[in-house]
């Protein structure tokens, strides 16, 4: 069963061919131009009736042509592969804010229509004149124009490649008066029929064009070898982009073993032998400008060149890109190993440093926090800490530290082998509280407890040993990671190509 | 002696027929209706006038521009009234037994028209009139038939053997050129500027109504001919060295994007595409001469060319970008073959002038007052010296369509030629030919008439 679609083909074709009949005229003898409305030939009464003023008194206007469907028939000669995709690759120009089209690039699509259905569409046009001359004048105008067709339009979409079609005449009925005229006068109607070669189509498929920015080769055989082979199933990659120079393995000269180097793809056989191919990378198939590495550092993005910040600024590189960049509207996307999904946020180039972006997060593409229980803490706070700060600065016996209050600490509190622990930290049963750098403390209003123990990885209240762990400090929003050995901003840090990417367009 | 022989026939319409006559008569005013007759009395194409007896069209045998006199008769008529109903068959309503058979005296009706009544006259039935029609009109919707045949009624003749009535055979008439005369009649006597008979009566308003719809939804379907890429696609510029397609060309210093990136050609393949457009919206000028100040990358619109072609300026050369095959489809003089052989009504050939005069003439300017001794003319032509060529920039006037453009002046006791121009007509500074014709040649001609010896006519 299909979802209902409908897109008024028939409809279109229909309106075409009466605009087609439309604006034909006649002249009287005094000189009088009148034109000829054409309607559906196929009314109702009740629409009739309006038209007639709901009156028997109102007189019908001639001439007057009706156009109305006589057939439509699967047109079998025509049927095409019913499988075939045609595929589209067109690029919008941009629109700037007010909705205008500007001279520049915009989005990139690519469009996949399936092979339409064939019919035949036979109308016919009906002439109803009262006299003769009349009835010339009209025909004149019309049949001048089908030498031996004409061309009829459903869409001026581009995309529509099943707009174009022709209107033939194929038949020419010049009266449906009985000559001699009998008794009775009736109505005098010419008719003419044509046919129409048509398509239905379903509906396409739009796709936005992305550009192909890495390729992943995580597809190994038993040895451990690529399997190119595989990889390259289905495209046709290695005629496009070839393959670098073999990579000798030990010093291995024997380069019979690569079937084809890639440098003159058309030359090789085309036989792919995985089992004696050696290694090879593949390079970049196309140019494309994302294949710098970058480093964010506290919320500003920098290329690297050579692993060192480039002086790259960032608008020299944007004309690189489609689209336009947009203040605080372009968007950078990227790809962390450790999370799924992707961060996002939203771009400004430094005005003070051209070369550095300044990136607002959105907080909803940040990795979620853990849990990490506590004795007095709110359990909606479980995934926070209230403040980071240095033991040594810090008075716990401020306002500050009321009960489930959650404290990161920069430095250690004491020591397992003092005698008297910190006596700003003592406990209110005057018992030493020592706590490790890095460590999470929470406070119950009377003791100070580890949350987190960052020496052993451990979480006592959860009793659960950590690999990673992202936090957020409420007082400043910012989210934090722990690796393992040390507390990060949690977005933070170099992004291979291929693990980001920029829509300028937003 | 011996009695006269009996018999109500008589060679002679004698007293016997009389007064039947005129109690037949009297039945009709008191049981007839009334009938108003609009009398039939020629045709009139425009050129010939001829009368009831005549034919218009001696090929076809039709009479079709009919003329009615404007007196319209009142003679009485009786028939039966039958039910109808609307026939859907073809072309919307008909009334499918829309005929009346009507008799009426005969005597008294060709008293009161002044002849036998005929096929054409049309009948107007007073009490037929529909006041409460689905309109928003002030008058009520009379009805219309016309003659179409006219023969003596059978039971219309007495004991004499002499014929009193006429049947009537009668249709509902049409808007259509043959009732032209009597539905451009006003509506109401009283109120004429409620419009004629036509605007209640006919239903062509709405069916114009029904058909610009239908044509305004082609139109939104397809306002062009041909294949829309130039108003929101983008063409990737191509780099002419490479022959490698590129967003945009950046100059060597990182920042400028250079004239030469303009694109070469459209990047879309397809039929009837090109319009008169530059690719990617890129700013062009137009005329009919190349300029002469162009760089690397302008582009620039022929519209002498047929159709209209774009070229763009590669540094040395103009070479072709497109040519502009989309047309609109409705009926304009655009530079298509259909354009310019089937729509272009409005071009003219000026023959022999009968005066000329140069004129220099400011921008704004509307009063010339040239040296020609006055004279009048049919036509005014004015050319703009300075523009000079095919498509150079010429005004025309018909003199007859525009009161009060070609007057006189007193120059020093001689009447000379006064030209009054529209206000806006002048929009270049320079010299102007003025030259006043009296005969032009329309462009667009019928085959048949093409040239031909205008002598012999």
């Amino acid at each position: 069963m299909a979802e209902h679609f409908y897109d008024g083909q028939i409809r279109k074709y229909l309106v075409q061919i009466m605009r087609l009949f439309s604006n034909f005229s006649y002249q009287t003898g005094d000189g009088t131009e009148k034109q000829v409305p054409v309607i559906y030939g196929d009314l109702t009464r009740q629409v009739g009736s309006i038209l007639r003023d709901n009156s028997e008194n109102k007189i019908p206007s001639a001439p007057r042509m009706a156009v109305y469907i006589t057939g439509l028939e699967l047109d079998r000669d025509r049927t095409s592969d019913s499988s075939f995709v045609n595929k589209r690759h067109v690029r919008e120009r941009a629109k700037d804010n007010n909705g205008n089209y500007t001279d520049e690039q915009g989005r990139q699509y690519t469009v996949e229509r399936l092979m339409p259905t064939p019919y035949k569409l036979t109308v016919n046009v009906d002439i109803w004149s009262t006299n003769t001359d009349m009835k010339l004048q009209i025909m004149e105008q019309i049949l001048m124009l089908f030498n031996p067709s004409l061309d009829i339009q459903t869409t001026d979409n581009y995309l529509d490649w099943t707009s174009l079609t022709t209107i033939m005449l194929e038949s020419t009925t010049f009266s449906s008066r009985s000559i001699p005229v009998g008794v009775d006068s009736e109505i005098d109607v010419a008719q003419m029929s044509f046919s129409t070669p048509i398509y239905i189509s379903p509906p396409a498929k739009v796709k936005r064009l992305g550009v192909v920015t890495n390729i992943v080769t995580s597809i190994f055989d038993g040895d451990g070898y690529y399997d190119f082979e595989k990889m390259l199933e289905g495209t046709n990659l290695f005629s496009i982009g070839g393959m670098t120079p073999p990579y000798k393995i030990n010093g291995d000269e024997d380069s019979d073993k690569v079937v084809d180097t890639g440098a003159k793809p058309s030359d090789g056989d085309g036989i792919l032998e995985p089992r004696t191919q050696i290694t090879r990378t593949n390079k970049p198939i196309i140019k494309n400008p994302l294949q710098h590495r970058i480093l964010i550092l506290n919320g500003e993005i920098q290329l690297l060149d050579n692993g060192l910040p480039s002086n790259t600024e960032w608008e020299d590189y944007f004309v690189e890109l489609a689209g336009t960049y947009k203040p605080g509207l372009s968007i950078m996307y990227f790809r962390k190993p450790d999370i799924s999904g992707l961060v996002a946020g939203r771009i400004t180039i430094n005005q003070l440093d051209p070369t550095k972006l300044v990136i607002d997060w959105d907080r909803d593409t940040l990795p979620s926090n853990d849990t990490i229980q506590g004795p007095a803490r709110d359990t909606n706070q479980y995934s926070s800490v209230d403040y980071i700060v240095d033991p040594l600065r810090y008075d716990p016996k401020s306002d500050t530290s009321k009960a489930g209050v959650r404290l990161l600490i920069l430095g250690a509190i004491g020591g397992v082998n003092n005698a008297d622990g910190a006596d700003a930290w003592k406990n209110t049963d005057n018992s030493d509280f020592v706590a490790g750098a890095n460590d999470i403390i929470e406070y119950d209003g009377a003791n100070w407890h580890i949350v987190f123990d960052a020496s052993a990885d451990y979480l006592p209240y959860n009793d659960e040993t950590i690999e990673t762990l992202y936090t957020t400090n409420l007082n400043t929003g910012v989210q934090y990671y722990w690796d393992g050995e040390q507390w990060l901003l949690s977005v933070d840090g170099e992004y291979a190509k291929g693990d980001w990417v920029i829509e300028l367009d937003g | 002696m011996c009695m006269p022989r009996l018999s109500l026939y008589k060679p002679e319409r004698g007293a016997d027929f009389k007064f039947l006559d005129r109690q037949i008569n009297e039945m009709f005013t008191i049981g007839g209706t009334d009938l108003f007759v609009h009398k039939y009395i020629g045709t009139n194409d425009g050129t010939t006038e001829k009368d009831h007896t005549q034919i218009q069209d001696m090929l076809f045998l039709e009479n079709r521009d009919r003329k009615y006199d404007a007196d319209i008769y009142t003679i009485r008529g009786i028939y039966n009234v039958q039910d109808i109903d609307f026939d859907l068959s073809q072309f919307g309503l008909f009334l499918s037994n829309d005929t009346l058979f009507m008799t009426v005296h005969i005597s008294s009706s060709v008293d009161a028209i002044g002849r036998k009544l005929m096929p054409g006259d049309v009948i107007e039935l007073p009490h037929l009139k529909d006041e409460y029609a689905l309109n928003d009109f002030s008058v009520a919707l009379k009805r219309f038939y016309v003659i179409e045949d006219i023969n003596r009624a059978a039971e219309g003749f007495s004991p004499t053997w002499y014929p009193h009535l006429y049947r009537l055979k009668l249709k509902q008439i049409v808007d259509s050129q043959e009732y032209k005369d009597i539905l451009d009649l006003p509506a109401s006597e009283d109120y004429p500027e409620d419009g004629t008979l036509r605007d209640v009566l006919s239903t062509f308003e709405a069916e114009m109504n029904v058909n610009n719809a239908v044509v305004a939804e082609a139109e939104a379907n397809t306002p062009k001919s041909g294949y829309d890429v130039d108003e929101n696609f983008y063409t990737l510029a191509v780099d002419e060295t490479t022959g490698r397609k590129k967003v945009q060309q950046v100059a060597e210093d990182g920042s400028t994007i250079t004239d030469s990136a303009t694109p070469t050609t459209h990047g879309y393949k397809g039929l009837l595409i090109g319009d008169e457009f530059a690719p990617n919206g890129s700013s062009f000028a137009s005329g009919i001469s190349f300029p002469l100040d162009s760089t690397e990358g302008d582009y620039f619109l022929r519209t002498d060319f047929l159709p209209q072609r774009m070229f763009r300026y590669d540094g040395k050369r103009w070479l072709k970008a497109h040519d502009v095959k989309r047309a609109p489809m409705n009926n304009d003089t655009t530079q298509t073959l259909r354009g310019s052989f089937i729509n272009d009504i409005d071009s003219f050939i000026y023959d022999r002038h009968i005066a000329q005069d140069f004129v220099r003439l400011d921008v704004g300017d509307t009063v010339i007052d040239t040296e020609i001794a006055y004279i009048t003319a049919k036509y005014i032509q004015l050319e703009y010296t300075s523009d000079t060529g095919d498509g150079a920039l010429r005004l025309n006037y018909v003199v007859a369509d525009n009161a009060g453009m070609l007057t006189s002046y007193d120059d020093n006791g001689t009447e000379r030629v006064r030209i009054t121009l529209p206000a806006s007509a002048i929009k270049d500074e320079g010299l102007y030919s003025l030259t006043l014709h009296n005969e032009r040649t329309q462009q667009r001609q019928a085959l048949s008439q093409v040239l031909k010896p205008k002598a012999d006519n």
